[in-house]
């Protein structure tokens, strides 16, 4: 049963919403953007063939209001909707409220997204179709301090309905227990609206490897293979890869078909993610299901060759699965998330006018951003300015890349990250595919702080006095008197452009 | 020629004498490099006697940053040598360090306050950010809108001295 898009409405911003609008452009679909006041001027509304305006900035009068973006689709005549991620992308009522309004909804169903969005109810999913879980323990709070100690210690109490780590509580002694199921309870009422929360043992030294899966909703599934997410800040990924580095054949297959298993038994529709924490023993453990496009997509497109997001499209046009015997993974690819924020001021998110952002593209890099230079990052959305990802015929090649282009990297006008993504991709466990889930924020971070908070290099401040010397005062474009420039150190000769030809100024 | 700069918590000083053919002495407290320094289309580049290296500089009113190839990335601030030398002690504005949106207001007019105490809460990208009192005084003024958003510097709570203060009573309110 194939049913023809036509005009896809993108109902999200940024990076994601400018690869969702390259790949309907690919396909020859008609996109359509949405934006709120803060973003009227966004790389993804010139990008796309139309534009909505949807609301103010802050997010729940726009980007989260399905009711404006249903009004959006309605007005352009869209007959599908990507929800990229983030936002409203895993929101059953979203993907009801499309069903309604006879709109595609670019994802698995309504149902699929809820039955994944309660953790409880994915791991018994994944029980079912003989999966590995952590173990852990979903039963009324009540029984949950008898059934702690079956668990074992150190575990985690987490919120039934949350993600992204949220409310999440350590807890290493029995006693302790009553108090974090408190804890947790009340940030997942808050948070999720929902206080439900379950066990789950914490697995020291665990690495994050998660499995792209692609099914078809009846019943036909396959993987795209895996990504090493482990190196994370506050449950927040940071460096992405694609093979998991050091895995052996094997333990690599047992990956993909466990996610199959699961994907099938889901009937799942759409791309999907199945996220699994890897125990230093080699053991695996399902820990949940994604129902969207991941940050992360790409590692997975440069070693596969698949496109996920013309992918998602074509089975949502009721398209076949790719044969995964045309899949064969080929290299090695890593991502690097560029953030406004400050990792020495606690990370604290930056938001103002990018004074200069370059970050080229080069043999086996790609850059994926929603910004350009001179615009503004908004406080009201999250941090992520762009993605770099590398290929590489092997790791160190792909690594070795990445690192090249971290060190070209120029953003001005927001503190970023990348002082601290340079540090990591060239150190010494990182390199040696050392991996854990806590290995960033116990054993890098510390001494990289130190060390970043030296004084300045004297060459810096050199830098900026010659600057001061050099340029003119006053035929500086930066600073507030001149808004809709940038304060970039141009030579003023290049500013002066074509004028210069006519000979009237 | 003097500059002054501030490097974080840091105040650093530079002299800048030229020197013939394009090159400058450029002292960094007291560090001494030789420089000669060319523009090169937007960017400047320093050359020393170990080599060249392309720098990136830019504005944003006091604001400098500096990226210097593989050697640095940072954010300085253009200071008066006067202001960075007396600037050590705590203002009495208390300014949101990024835009956002005021998200709690804590304090009145006419509170005493004690310092680290938070005044107003301000969320950006997620993030709440409690700003908290730089000194112990009494609240002079509130800028602070509920809901509304806010620039980074501009000041969302002014503290003036508590002249007759009386030092075992607890702070009101």
């Amino acid at each position: 049963m194939t049913r023809p898009l036509r005009k896809v409405l993108v109902a999200n911003r940024g990076e994601i919403a400018c690869r969702v609008i390259a790949a309907c452009r690919e396909l020859g679909l008609h996109s359509v953007a949405v934006h709120s006041e803060a973003d009227r001027d966004a790389l993804h509304v010139r990008l796309a063939d139309e534009a909505v305006a949807i609301g103010p900035a802050p997010p729940a009068e726009s980007y989260l209001d399905i009711e404006r973006l249903l009004g959006a689709a309605r007005a352009s005549g869209a007959d599908a909707l990507h929800p990229g991620y983030g936002f409203r992308s895993e929101s059953p009522a979203l993907a009801e409220a499309c069903a309604e309004a006879g709109l595609v909804f670019i994802g698995p169903g309504a149902e699929a997204i809820r039955r994944m969005g309660d953790k409880r109810a994915a791991r018994a999913l994944a029980r079912e179709a003989g999966v590995a879980v952590v173990p852990g323990f979903e039963g009324e709070p009540h029984e949950a301090l008898a059934a702690a100690a079956g668990v074992g210690f150190p575990l985690l109490v987490k919120a039934a309905m949350g993600g992204g780590g949220k409310g999440m509580q350590r807890v290493d002694r029995g006693e302790d227990l009553g108090a974090a199921l408190e804890a947790a309870a009340r940030v997942a009422g808050s948070a999720f609206g929902d206080r439900s929360v379950y066990l789950e043992r914490l697995l020291e030294g665990a690495r994050h490897v998660e499995v792209q899966v692609l099914g078809d909703g009846r019943g036909n599934a396959l993987h795209v293979y895996e990504r090493e997410c482990s190196l994370q800040r506050r449950h927040q990924k940071v460096i992405e890869e694609s093979p998991a580095p050091g895995l052996t054949p094997e333990l690599r297959a047992a990956l993909g078909e466990a996610a199959v298993a699961l994907a099938r038994r889901a009937q799942y529709l759409s791309a999907g993610t199945c996220e699994f924490l890897l125990a230093p023993d080699g053991r695996f453990f399902f820990l949940e299901m994604n129902t969207r496009i991941q940050v992360e997509h790409p590692v997975t497109e440069m070693v596969t060759g698949v496109d996920l997001v013309k992918a998602q499209l074509a089975i949502a046009a009721g398209g076949a699965l790719p044969d995964p015997a045309t899949i064969q993974p080929r290299g090695h690819a890593v991502e690097a998330r560029v953030t406004a924020e400050d990792p020495l001021d606690g990370f604290l998110p930056q938001a103002g006018r990018l004074l200069r952002f370059e970050l080229r593209s080069a043999p086996f890099v790609r850059v994926d951003t929603g910004f350009e230079a001179g615009q503004t990052v908004p406080s009201d959305y999250d941090s992520l300015l762009a993605k770099v990802i590398a290929w590489g015929r092997d790791r160190d090649e792909a690594f070795d890349r990445l690192a090249a282009a971290l060190d070209a990297a120029v953003i001005h006008g927001v503190r970023t990250n990348l002082p601290l993504l340079r540090h990591l991709v060239r150190h010494e466990a990182v390199r040696a595919g050392r991996l854990s889930t806590t290995l960033l924020e116990t054993e890098i971070l510390p001494p990289f702080l130190v060390q970043a908070t030296a004084p300045a290099p004297s060459l810096a401040l050199a830098a900026a006095a010659l600057a001061e010397i050099l340029l003119p005062a006053g035929s500086d474009a930066g600073g507030a008197a001149a808004p809709g420039t940038t304060g970039a150190f141009a030579d003023p000769f290049d500013r002066l452009g074509p004028l210069r030809l006519g000979g009237a100024a | 020629m003097r500059l002054t700069f501030r490097d974080r918590d840091r105040v650093r000083v530079v002299e800048v004498t030229p020197l013939a053919d394009g090159r400058h002495r450029v002292s960094v407290d007291g560090e001494v490099l030789e420089l000669a320094a060319s523009r090169r289309g937007d960017r400047l580049e320093l050359s020393a006697p170990s080599g060249t290296v392309p720098v990136r500089v830019s504005r944003d009113g006091a604001w400098r940053f500096v990226t210097v190839a593989g050697i640095a990335d940072v954010r300085l601030e253009r200071v008066e040598g006067r202001r960075a030398a007396g600037g050590d002690e705590a203002s009495p504005e208390v300014v949101s360090p990024m835009p956002g949106r005021v998200v709690k207001v804590l304090v009145a007019a006419g509170d005493d306050v004690r310092k680290g105490q938070p005044l107003v809460v301000v969320e950006a990208m997620k993030t709440e950010l409690a700003l908290t009192a730089p000194r112990d005084g009494r609240v002079a003024r509130v800028n602070a809108v509920l809901g509304a958003s806010c620039e980074a510097g501009r000041p969302l709570v002014e503290l003036a001295a508590i002249e007759d203060r009386r030092p075992e009573s607890p702070a009101p309110g």
